[in-house]
Parts: structure tokens; C-alpha cells; sequence
């Protein structure tokens, strides 16, 4: 009578001591999973190409990150309809949009079609087809940014 | 009897028990408090870190707005109108336009301190700003000849 009464008891004091337990653990183990590692520093200015395929009408364009102030140039380097002209243009990225500052209409050449002075932030660079093309267009731009 | 027994043999098995509630606990609090340590920085960080925003909307030829925010701290902040596009066909309108800072004044923006801007992705105009509110307003002069999508970067501390 007596052991089957005690041995409630002591699950009561065992199961909130355990419990108690479980939570300080728990608590470390998610503190471990917020450590994220540290993206490692990039030299600047940096120069990257951006390749695509442009379709009939669209647009298409990719974020860059500058880390400081200094110069972004944008030149359509490449296509495979070299006398093609597209649009070409840099701007601010907000949220899912890419916000035009400049834009050119240009062929594929030899020097930078844009240029200009940016902060640190971020940025987009932008290719669309103002009308002209017959077919989609595979491209290359090269950007360099700080 | 019985009940008197009962009640001695609960007592020392009560007792015995409080000892890991109590190792529990302790082991629990140290746990605790190690985790809430790494999430508490041991002193005050300085952060050249700013706030970006963007005021963005549709600006009608001889128009203007503005848009307020919130300085926590004295610092500088930077203004850049980082673009400037036709409504129909989002091409950028190389315009210069009107951009001014200040602090609110029933439904307007005190403006101290402008400039005339044309779209860029460097800051067009710079304040020392201390903290409470502050706003941000883009004017046309008579520059556009149709309505304009605008956006207008903030950084403040």
C-alpha cells in the first residue's frame, strides 16, 4: 500500500527535473546552430560576368554587392547576334525589384557602355530587349564594381 | 498507523529527491544563462553599421512628397535619388529634381537642407542627424513632363 503510493511521488519530482533538464540543453543546442560562418573578406574592386540568355521581350538582370564607395562599369562584352542592340542598365535593388538609375541602348563593344559612382550597397545590372530582337539572345556583361 | 507510517516513509523519499530538483535546476540555470551570455555582448560594440531605406512612389510633373523615419543615434546620414524611370516603359528620365531633408511639420517635411538632384547611385546630399524624426522630400521644379517612378535611398544611423 505504502510502495504503490511512493512510486507516484516519484515520477512527480523525477519528470520536472528531467524536463528541466531537456530545456537547458535544448537551449545550447539551437545557440550552436545560430553560429553561422563568416563570409570570408573579398578584395575591391572586383570584375565578374554575368551571362544569360535574353528572351524575345524580356528582361533579365543580377544583384551585385559593392562593399565600399568607388566606380561600377557595365559593358555588354558579348552576344550571339553581335549586331543586336538591347538594353543595358544599372540601378538599385530593392527588395525583388532592380530600380533603373542609368541605361543605355547598346551592341555588344569593346568598352563600357556605363559607368558610374557608386556607395556601398546594393546594386543591379539589368539586360532587356527594348523591342528589337527576332530571337532570344545569349549574352555576355562584364561588371566591375568595388 | 498506517497513515502515520505512510507519512514517515514519504518524508525521507521527499526529501531525497529534492536534491536532483535542485542539481536540476542549478545545471539548468548555468545552461541558461551560458546560452543567453553568447547572445549578450560583454560591452557596448560601436557599429558604423546604417539603416537603408528606400522612399519610393510616383512623382506628377510640379509635384512632390516626402517620407519620415526614425534616427536612433547622432551620426550622419546620406541621400541618394538612385532612380528615376518612365512609367511606361521603366527607361531611366535623366531629370533634375529637388531632394531636401528636414523634420516633420503637420503634414509636411520642414526641409533644412537641399539640393538638385539628378539620378545617381552616390549620395547626392549629407546631414548630421540626432535622434527622433526626420524626413526626406523629393520635389520636381519643373523638370518632368510626365509622371515619374522615383526611388530615394536613406542611410541613417
Amino acid at each position: 500500500m505504502v510502495m504503490a503510493r511512493s512510486t507516484p511521488r516519484r515520477l512527480q519530482y523525477s519528470v520536472p527535473a528531467l524536463l528541466v533538464l531537456a530545456l537547458g540543453t535544448a537551449g545550447c543546442s539551437n545557440n550552436q546552430n545560430a553560429s553561422a560562418p563568416t563570409p570570408a573578406p573579398r578584395s575591391s574592386p572586383v570584375t565578374e560576368t554575368f551571362q544569360g540568355t535574353l528572351p524575345v521581350d524580356g528582361s533579365v538582370w543580377r544583384l551585385i554587392t559593392a562593399i565600399q564607395a568607388g566606380s561600377l562599369t557595365a559593358r555588354l562584352s558579348a552576344s550571339d547576334q553581335p549586331t543586336a542592340e538591347v538594353g543595358l542598365a544599372v540601378g538599385l535593388r530593392h527588395g525583388g525589384a532592380c530600380l533603373v538609375t542609368r541605361d543605355v541602348i547598346a551592341q555588344a563593344g569593346s568598352a563600357p557602355q556605363l559607368s558610374l559612382a557608386v556607395d556601398g550597397g546594393d546594386y543591379c545590372v539589368k539586360v532587356w530587349d527594348p523591342g528589337r530582337l527576332q530571337s532570344q539572345l545569349a549574352f555576355t556583361v562584364t561588371i566591375t564594381y568595388p | 498507523m498506517t497513515a502515520v507510517t505512510t507519512r514517515v516513509l514519504r518524508q525521507p523519499r521527499s526529501s531525497a529527491r529534492l536534491p536532483l530538483l535542485a542539481v536540476a535546476l542549478a545545471f539548468a540555470t548555468v545552461a541558461l544563462s551560458a546560452c543567453g551570455d553568447s547572445d549578450t555582448p560583454q560591452s557596448p560594440t560601436q557599429t558604423t553599421q546604417k539603416i537603408v531605406e528606400v522612399f519610393a512612389g510616383r512623382l506628377s510633373p510640379g509635384g512632390s512628397g516626402f517620407y519620415s523615419f526614425q534616427v536612433r543615434t547622432s551620426d550622419t546620414a546620406s541621400y541618394t535619388l538612385a532612380s528615376l524611370t518612365q512609367v511606361a516603359s521603366g527607361r531611366a528620365v535623366e531629370a533634375t529634381l529637388t531632394l531636401g531633408v528636414g523634420v516633420p511639420a503637420g503634414e509636411d517635411c520642414n526641409v533644412s537642407s537641399s539640393t538638385q538632384a539628378a539620378p545617381a547611385l552616390a549620395p547626392q546630399l549629407s546631414t548630421n542627424v540626432s535622434p527622433g524624426i526626420h524626413c526626406v522630400s523629393l520635389a520636381d521644379p519643373g523638370a518632368l513632363t510626365e509622371a515619374a517612378n522615383f526611388a530615394v535611398r536613406i542611410q541613417h544611423p
